[in-house]
This record gives C-alpha cells, sequence and structure tokens, in this order.
C-alpha cells in the first residue's frame, strides 16, 4: 500500500543558492525500509522535515498522502527533544495533544514503551537514561500515536554498538507490524539486515545506492601517517585510582598506571556514560565535584587556566565555542591571546583547503565544516597534550578525514593526543587504545595488535 | 489562630488537595503582604503576630531565617542614615517602622517558598495561564540544569582557548565585553538553536492541534 | 493575553527569562551594589526584543522571569517578585510604542534601559510612600537607586547592539529590528 509519494520536488534556501532538492522523485509502501545516504549538507534533514510536513520554507512539487498515513519524526540529537521530566509525561506528551482522555493515556504510554524495548518505571527522570535508551524513549514518544510511518534523523552517530543493536531489534519488530521506516544515515552498514532500499542523495537526486557489505565504514578511509619515532616525553601520569565524582559511586577504577607521551595518539574507548568525557575534563581541570585524584599533567595538577596554549580541549559539539565574526578571526583568536604568530591561522587554512572559507561566518558553515574550523583553531596553537572528546561524532568521510590529517599533522610535531570515542577508530592509525570497560579503565595495548591485524 | 484554621483546611471532607491548600497559602501571602502597605500603625502589632507565626512554622519547617534578617538589616542600613541626615533625631522612630513594614512585606513571600514547593506554586500559577505559555514554563524550568552546563562549559572552553575571563581576569573591567561575546553570545546562540529545535520537536508531537489539550495523570496507580 | 508569538519565539523568552532569574540569583551576594539586577534585566528584555522584533516580547519575557522566579523561589519576594520583574519590562515595552523608528538601535536601547530603570527605581519610590516614609527620604533613596541601576542599565544597553548585530551576521535572526 502507498503510505507517501513525492514527486518532482524541488527545494532551495533562498534565491542566491542552487537547489538542495532537484527534481526529486520517492514512494514509500507500507511496511518498507528506506535508508538514505549522501554528503553533509546534501539535505538529508530536509527531504525528513519535507515528508513530515514540517518544513519552514516553500517547496515545488507534488505530495501524496495516504488518509492512513501517520508520521513519527525522530530528530538527531536526543537531548534537544526532551520536553519533560519523566518517561510517563514525556511519552504522554503527543496524547495530550491530541487531546486522548487521561485515563487511557497509562496504559498506551506502557504500550509504547514495550515496543522500544524499554522497561522502566513511568515515573523514571528522563535524564538517569543513557544516550540510547533516550533514543528509544523519543522513539515511543512518537509510536504512542501510532504512526505508519516512522523516520529517523542520524541514528548511527548518536549510539554506541550496544545502542545501535537495540535499535535494530526494535526496528525489526516494528517493520514487522507493518510500520514503514526511512532512515537518514552516513552509515547504513550498520543497519543493513533491515534495509530493503538504500538510496544515495546527490546533486539533490536520489540514485538507487548500494547494499553496503557490513561494517565498511571502518575501512574506507586509508591514510597512512608517516611514522617517526622521537624520543619522547611523558606528558601526563596518572596512579591507580578509583575515578569517582564526590558523593557517588565510581565511575571506574584503574588499577595499574598509566601514561600519555608527546608524540602519540591514544584513543580513549567506552560506552556513553562510561566516564571518558569526565576523565578528559578532569585531565584539563575543569571537571567540578570530582574526588582529589593522583593524576599530573605536564607536570602539574590539572586546574584551569595554568597550561596556556600547551593543553588544548575539544569538547563534544565542538561549534559552541565559535564566536567570531569569521573564519579566520575565530582562528587567530586564540593566537592572539597567547602572542603566537598569526600566520599560523592562514597556514591551516590552506592545509585544509578551505582558505576560500576565511571570511565567512562560521555559523554559516555547515556541521562538519565547524567542527573542522574549531578543531584546526586548537591544532595551531600545536599544544603538547590536545585532548578531544568523540572528535568523529557526526561526521562524514570528506570531515572525518580532514579530522585523521590535522592529528597526524600535530602528531608528527610532537604533541600528545588523548581522543575518546564510543567505538573503535580503524580509520585512523593510534599509537594505543585505552578501554573503560567493565568499570575499569585499561591500556588495551593487547588489544590494540588484534585490531591492526584485523 | 491561624495555624488552627489551617489545619481545618486540611481535614478530609474539606477535599482539599495539596495544589488548594498551596493556592489558600499563596492568597494568604498576598494579603498579609498587602497588609505591610496600607494596614495603619494601630494594627501593626497584630501584623507582627500573625507574622511570627509564620516565622515559627517556617522555622519549625527547618528554614533559614538569616537571609531574610540580611535583607532587614540592609534595609536598615540604607534608610536610617538617611532619616537621620534629613530629619534628624526625632524622627529616627518613624524610620524604624518604615523598615518595619518592609521587613513584613517581605516575610509572607519568604514563608509560602519555605514552607510550599516550587513545583506547586507553578502548578498553581499554571491554573490562569495559557496551555502555550504553561509549556514555555515548564520547559524552560525543566531545561534550566541544561542551560546552566552548556553555559559552564562553553566557559571552560574559553578558558582554555585563552580568553581574558577568569576569574582575575574579570576584576578588571576591561575584560567584561569579553565575557560577553566569548560566552553570553555563545549561549544565546545556544538558546536560539534549542528554541528552534525543540518548538520542531513539540510540533512533531502535534502541540497547538487541539485547543484543550487533556493531561498526564501526574499521581496514579502503576498498573 | 492572546498569545500570537509562535512557539520559537516564545521558548526562546522563557529561556531568556529562566536564564536571567538564575544568573540574578547567583550574582545577588556577589556583588555587593544594588543595582545590579538592571543590568541583567535590561540585557535580557533587549535581546528578547531583538531577536524576536515585537512590541509585547519584553513584557512577556518580564511576566515569566517574576513567575519563574516565584516558582524556584529566589529572591524571597513572594507575589511581589512578579512587579519586580514585570514592572520595568511593560515601561519599555510601552515607551517603545512611540518609539518605533525615532532612533537608531543604540539610542532606543538607551532611552529603553533608561525609562526601564525608572519604573524599577519608582516601584520603590511608590511602595516606600504606601508605607508612610517621608517623601524626601523616599526621594533620596529613589534618587541613590535610579543612578546605580541606571548605571549597570546603561551598560547593558551599550553592548546590546553590537550583540544583536553579531547574530544577525551569522544569519541566525530572520530580521533585525530596524
Amino acid at each position: 500500500m502507498k503510505l507517501i509519494a513525492l514527486e518532482g520536488i524541488h527545494f532551495g534556501y533562498g534565491s542566491d543558492q542552487s537547489e538542495i532538492l532537484d527534481d526529486l522523485t520517492l514512494v514509500i509502501n507500507a511496511g518498507e525500509c528506506h535508508c538514505i545516504n549522501g554528503a553533509t549538507g546534501s539535505g538529508k534533514s530536509s527531504l525528513l522535515h519535507l515528508m513530515s510536513g514540517q518544513l519552514s520554507r516553500p517547496f515545488e512539487g507534488d505530495v501524496y498522502r495516504d488518509p492512513s498515513l501517520l508520521i513519527g519524526l525522530v530528530m538527531q540529537d536526543p537531548n534537544a527533544q526532551v520536553l519533560r521530566q519523566n518517561v510517563g509525561a514525556e511519552i504522554a506528551f503527543g496524547l495530550e495533544n491530541l487531546g486522548v482522555a487521561a485515563d487511557l493515556m497509562v496504559e498506551k504510554v506502557q504500550h509504547s514503551l514495550r515496543r522500544v524495548g524499554l522497561y522502566t518505571s513511568l515515573d523514571t527522570p528522563v535524564e538517569v537514561l543513557s544516550l540510547g535508551q533516550k533514543y528509544r524513549l523519543m522513539m515511543a514518544a512518537q509510536l504512542v500515536f501510532n504512526p505508519t510511518l516512522l523516520l529517523l534523523d542520524e541514528p548511527w552517530a548518536q549510539l554506541d554498538d550496544s545502542g545501535v543493536k537495540e535499535l535494530n531489534c526494535v526496528l525489526k519488530s516494528l517493520l514487522d507490524e507493518g510500520v514503514a521506516i526511512v532512515m537518514v544515515e552516513h552509515n547504513p552498514s550498520a543497519f543493513v539486515d533491515l534495509v530493503e532500499h538504500f538510496w544515495l542523495l546527490e546533486n539533490g537526486k536520489l540514485k538507487a545506492g548500494q547494499r553496503p557489505i557490513a561494517d565498511s565504514a571502518a575501512s574506507v578511509l586509508n591514510i597512512s601517517a608517516s611514522v617517526n619515532h622521537r624520543p619522547s616525553k611523558v606528558v601526563a601520569k596518572l596512579a591507580p585510582h578509583q575515578f569517582r565524582f564526590v558523593d557517588q559511586d565510581p565511575l571506574f577504577s584503574c588499577l595499574q598506571p598509566l601514561a600519555l607521551s608527546s608524540g602519540e595518539i591514544v584513543a580513549l574507548v567506552g560506552d556513553n556514560g562510561a566516564g571518558k568525557s569526565s576523565l578528559l575534563k578532569t585531565l584539563a581541570g575543569i571537571q567540578a565535584n570530582i574526588t582529589h585524584l593522583p593524576i599530573t599533567v605536564l607536570d602539574k595538577r590539572p586546574q584551569l587556566g595554568i597550561y596556556g596554549a600547551d593543553l588544548g580541549l575539544l569538547m563534544q559539539r565542538p561549534n559552541r565555542q565559535l564566536f567570531e565574526q569569521t573564519v579566520l578571526a575565530e582562528l587567530q583568536f586564540s593566537l592572539k591571546r597567547f602572542k603566537l604568530p598569526l600566520a599560523r591561522a592562514e597556514q591551516i587554512l590552506a592545509e585544509l583547503g578551505l582558505q576560500d572559507l576565511a571570511e565567512c561566518s562560521p555559523h554559516k558553515l555547515s556541521y562538519g565544516q565547524q567542527h573542522i574550523i574549531a578543531l584546526a583553531s586548537l591544532v595551531c596553537l600545536r599544544p603538547k597534550l590536545l585532548l578531544l572528546d568523540d572528535p568523529f561524532a557526526g561526521l562524514d568521510k570528506q570531515h572525518v578525514v580532514k579530522v585523521v590529517q590535522l592529528l597526524l599533522q600535530l602528531r608528527s610535531q610532537g604533541s600528545c593526543i588523548l581522543l575518546s570515542s564510543h567505538r573503535s577508530v580503524p580509520f585512523l592509525e593510534v599509537d594505543r587504545y585505552w578501554f573503560i570497560d567493565n568499570g575499569y579503565l585499561r591500556d588495551g595495548a593487547e588489544i590494540t595488535e588484534q585490531a591492526n591485524v584485523g | 489562630m491561624w495555624a488552627k484554621e489551617r489545619k481545618g483546611v486540611r481535614q478530609p471532607y474539606f477535599r482539599f488537595s495539596a495544589s488548594h491548600y498551596c493556592a489558600a497559602a499563596l492568597l494568604l501571602s498576598l494579603v498579609l503582604s498587602s497588609g505591610a502597605f496600607f494596614l495603619p500603625n494601630s494594627a501593626l502589632g497584630w501584623l507582627i503576630v500573625i507574622d511570627a507565626i509564620l516565622v515559627l512554622h517556617g522555622v519549625y519547617l527547618k528554614n533559614k531565617v538569616s537571609a531574610l534578617l540580611r535583607i532587614g538589616l540592609a534595609q536598615l542600613a540604607v534608610t536610617l542614615p538617611l532619616y537621620y541626615l534629613i530629619h534628624g533625631e526625632n524622627q529616627l522612630l518613624e524610620g524604624v517602622i518604615v523598615v518595619l513594614r518592609v521587613f513584613l512585606a517581605l516575610l509572607p513571600g519568604w514563608w509560602l517558598s519555605a514552607t510550599q514547593k516550587p513545583e506547586r506554586i507553578g502548578e498553581v500559577l499554571s491554573w490562569g495561564l495559557p496551555t502555550k505559555w504553561a509549556f514555555v514554563i515548564a520547559a524552560s524550568i525543566g531545561l534550566l540544569p541544561y542551560m546552566l552546563q552548556e553555559t559552564k562549559e562553553i566557559y571552560a572552553m574559553q578558558c582554555l582557548r585563552g580568553a581574558n575571563i577568569t576569574p582575575k581576569a574579570l576584576r578588571n573591567p576591561k575584560n567584561w565585553p569579553e565575557l560577553i561575546y566569548c560566552v553570553v553570545l555563545p549561549v544565546l546562540i545556544q538558546l536560539l538553536k534549542l528554541s528552534k529545535q525543540m518548538a520542531k520537536a513539540a510540533k512533531l508531537r502535534h502541540f497547538g492541534s487541539v485547543a484543550k489539550p487533556t493531561h498526564w495523570p501526574a499521581t496514579r496507580e502503576e498498573e | 493575553m492572546k498569545s500570537p508569538f509562535d512557539l520559537q519565539d516564545a521558548l526562546f523568552i522563557g529561556f531568556c527569562a529562566t536564564l536571567l532569574v538564575v544568573l540574578k540569583s547567583m550574582l545577588r551576594l556577589k556583588l555587593g551594589l544594588s543595582g545590579h539586577s538592571m543590568f541583567l534585566m535590561t540585557f535580557f528584555y533587549l535581546i528578547c526584543y531583538g531577536v524576536v522584533n515585537r512590541v509585547g516580547a519584553m513584557t512577556v519575557c518580564g511576566l515569566l522571569a517574576g513567575l519563574v522566579a516565584m516558582m524556584l523561589s529566589v529572591g524571597k519576594g513572594g507575589p511581589m517578585i512578579l512587579l519586580k520583574f514585570g514592572l520595568p519590562a511593560m515601561a519599555m515595552d510601552f515607551a517603545l510604542l512611540f518609539m518605533s523608528g525615532v532612533f537608531n538601535l543604540r539610542w532606543r536601547s538607551i532611552v529603553l534601559a533608561l525609562i526601564g530603570t525608572l519604573a524599577w527605581a519608582g516601584k520603590g519610590l511608590i511602595s516606600n510612600l504606601l508605607i508612610g516614609m517621608s517623601g524626601q527620604v523616599a526621594l533620596a533613596e529613589f534618587g541613590l537607586s535610579f543612578i546605580q541601576g541606571g548605571m549597570f542599565a546603561l551598560a547593558a544597553a551599550l553592548l546590546i547592539p553590537t550583540v544583536l548585530s553579531r547574530l544577525h551576521a551569522h544569519d541566525l535572526l530572520p530580521n533585525r529590528p530596524e
């Protein structure tokens, strides 16, 4: 049964730019699963919002909607979609707005929770859920009014591997119930078992895509680094400790001493919520409410404002730190403050091939570009230790390549880089992995070898 | 006297819910506060007695009066010297009475916030609010921890990037604009983006599609 | 009140109001000077006006701030706090009605800031007179708080045009107040 059909869709932002969607055609039938891939900025999200009828600007073309069509859309960031404080009220939000009687709500909400495999009390505060659970909660909040078509915007980037696994199960059972699913995803291999139709959105048109081989995302990038082993200096030392917030249970324990040395890249891998971000912030001296820990960075106890240009930290969603009028000014900001040569800003733009952006407003760039600019503004300081919190999250291949390029360059200049990720990073040649799992932080030297062989 | 009446309010056959009780408390504090403005001097004694009971009630529920006393003393420190300078010694007593009235106007508010849960006050206040604004207030308060976290993180990021906004640097007013441009501006940008996303998320869940939305039963028996 | 604000604007105003209340409560004891609350109030009210670009935005922000302050039990004022936040905002919006297109943004911000301060200090004056304070003392207190508050409000008003023009340069605002 045809649920929705798009025909000859044209759409663009303003008259001066080329069209994002150009004569696009797509038909979705009940129970089908479609996956749309495409570079950042190719219009994937616009397409989803157009289907859901929430596009803020006008478009041209025909949209057929079956009378039975009811659309649910789960947007990218679960945190920006939470509207209430506890699980039950969050899911019931849609029901309230449809005027469903209060005494019918509890059953519907519980049914919807079960459909996404969340078995938690209705009074559970939303904030205690993991990101993966929050994502499924957002799905439940859509499923509660029984949509016949569910749209998902980039689920993979938000979730760790266990989250993806759970999501796969949920989606499978939804498809079995006859719900149609359209997801926009730049790593379709993660959902390869479910998807029947792969599409590539390119130049405003949908082209039939090829079925990806499972986990192909891992091997697409092949960047070789010129490894030069110089005598290295210890940059940070962690003595055995229990990592915990004041008056709380430990997040993890570190049983053996760990160290970071100049000229190496170390990847810190663990599930969402394992304590990766907190560890990085602690190393930078900006984590509040943490117990006294036996950690020294550059021979000092970490504290805000003592390292100057020697330590850099790129937090998640680094586009938050952008504020200057132009990209060039953004890159020069720290160089000015630390009295370093301003020419480095232009130099790094040239190396990245982004000179054209120098005079642009950083806020008009795509998410990936903003990410690169924020990273470049730290890399051009040539810090002795650079901490990166999930630097590959939400990036497409093209931008991952640029991040890798920047990191390898920095390493060859003798900096130490510690980056966190919720999965291994096979496209970057790291020197070592640190793992946080089952409540232990450990150096995974032996596991790295396996990964390299594999 | 008042305590007795409040007890009466809680008797089951009135079937007053906690929210009704809160509404009554709100009204009472409003009346008492206005009393401080409009009652003649001769009636102030009664007001003091009633407010004293409120203070006892608040202290009994383990609330601190120190903040309140500090405000009272600060007011005294401003007003009395002015009275002394302008009217001389003989009218100092009048000044004291004025400060007393200000203090009596503030006291019921302290009692209200000391004895009533903020959520409960919010519920009562939103009785008269249109759905949209009730939602806006609930969402804003719910997002408060997130907003503060964002602000802290942006502050830390910019400190690490070398911005002159450390507490020490901020002692110099020359650096205040830097705080506005590096921290407040990005925070505003985040708020703009967040409001856009949340509005979209709410509309995707049919916000505003019926004139009289129903309400999730906050207290219920789990099935 | 009819609410023709769209949800996005309403949420933004709500966020500003909440942030205003919380920042005010955090700053309250750190700065010894009274009147610093006028800095935050003026800043956030004018930002709301600049971003939403409508008469009424400031009033809504002020009233929401008052409600939020009551709900969060900030500034132990009880119901009176609604007036404390709301009055300056209403005065500013009211003044705006007579000012459309008269000044450029910088001067408009400055005038609005001073009017807001006037309302803020005036509220103190009226309540002091009601309470029975002698006229001279009340006037002296009024003058004192107007000068203190006015300085803070002015500082905030001077920042507004730059902040708004930056937001506008980033394409984040649909329409700039002309």
